[in-house]
């Protein structure tokens, strides 16, 4: 994988760009478990940016 | 194949390489494309991609990562769409813009994306309120809709030079 695709999935993810999987499998649970994380800390309502809770 | 744009026998400033008034299909290489999961690894027509900052639907499968893939840079698209709820209105609302993740998801919310992919144009609910056809125990909603594809630059990369932790 090209190091800056790396650099941005890693940005994504909130990790190291060694750290971010090679597998597509492995792409996809980590972003759908960052995906879940974000969920679980969310506790906003309309018209409020969840990243100010984050 | 290489880059389908480099040809130094065309490298001339000024000349113009699409046709006129044109230039919403691009021809990108497979193997440099963002695109969903097929069991081949190959992207297949009218997948959603991305190649960096750009995004687009592919117009033709690829049989080889070599293969130049015309790509639509524009266009109105119905496209399966997945709201997690973590935009900041929870909701997706006509006019809203959508992202593309690193693997080929069309969502709602910038900070697990790989690039900006267009605007909604028919809504989806707010998964932990959704009744009725799209009650979903508050887990993420795939709906196909309509999409307006644009290619726009994801500011947030631009911000910090290194923005991992």
């Amino acid at each position: 994988m090209d190091e800056r695709i790396k650099q941005r999935i890693a940005y994504a993810l909130k990790c190291e760009p060694s750290e971010v999987p090679e597998t597509q499998e492995g792409l996809r649970a980590a972003l759908d478990n960052r995906r879940s994380e974000l969920r679980a800390k969310k506790g906003v309502k309309d018209g409020q940016s969840i990243h100010e809770s984050l | 194949m290489a880059n389908p744009y480099t040809n130094p026998y065309e490298a001339v400033a000024g000349r113009e390489i699409s046709s006129t008034s044109e230039g919403r299909h691009v021809n990108i290489e497979e193997g440099t494309l963002i695109h969903p999961f097929h069991a081949d690894g190959l992207v297949d027509k009218g997948d959603p991609v991305a190649f960096f900052d750009g995004a687009g639907v592919a117009l033709r499968s690829a049989s080889a990562t070599t293969d130049s893939i015309p790509i639509d840079v524009e266009g109105i698209w119905r496209l399966p769409v997945t709201n997690t709820g973590l935009n900041a209105f929870a909701t997706i609302t006509v006019g809203q813009v959508l992202y593309i993740d690193a693997g080929g998801v069309i969502f709602d919310d910038w900070t697990t994306s790989f690039t900006v992919f267009g605007y909604a144009l028919e809504p989806i609910d707010d998964p932990a309120d959704a009744l009725g056809p799209d009650f979903n125990n508050g887990d993420p909603i795939t709906k196909v809709i309509a999409v307006k594809v644009h290619w726009m630059w994801p500011w947030w990369y631009y911000i910090k030079v290194q923005p991992w932790p």
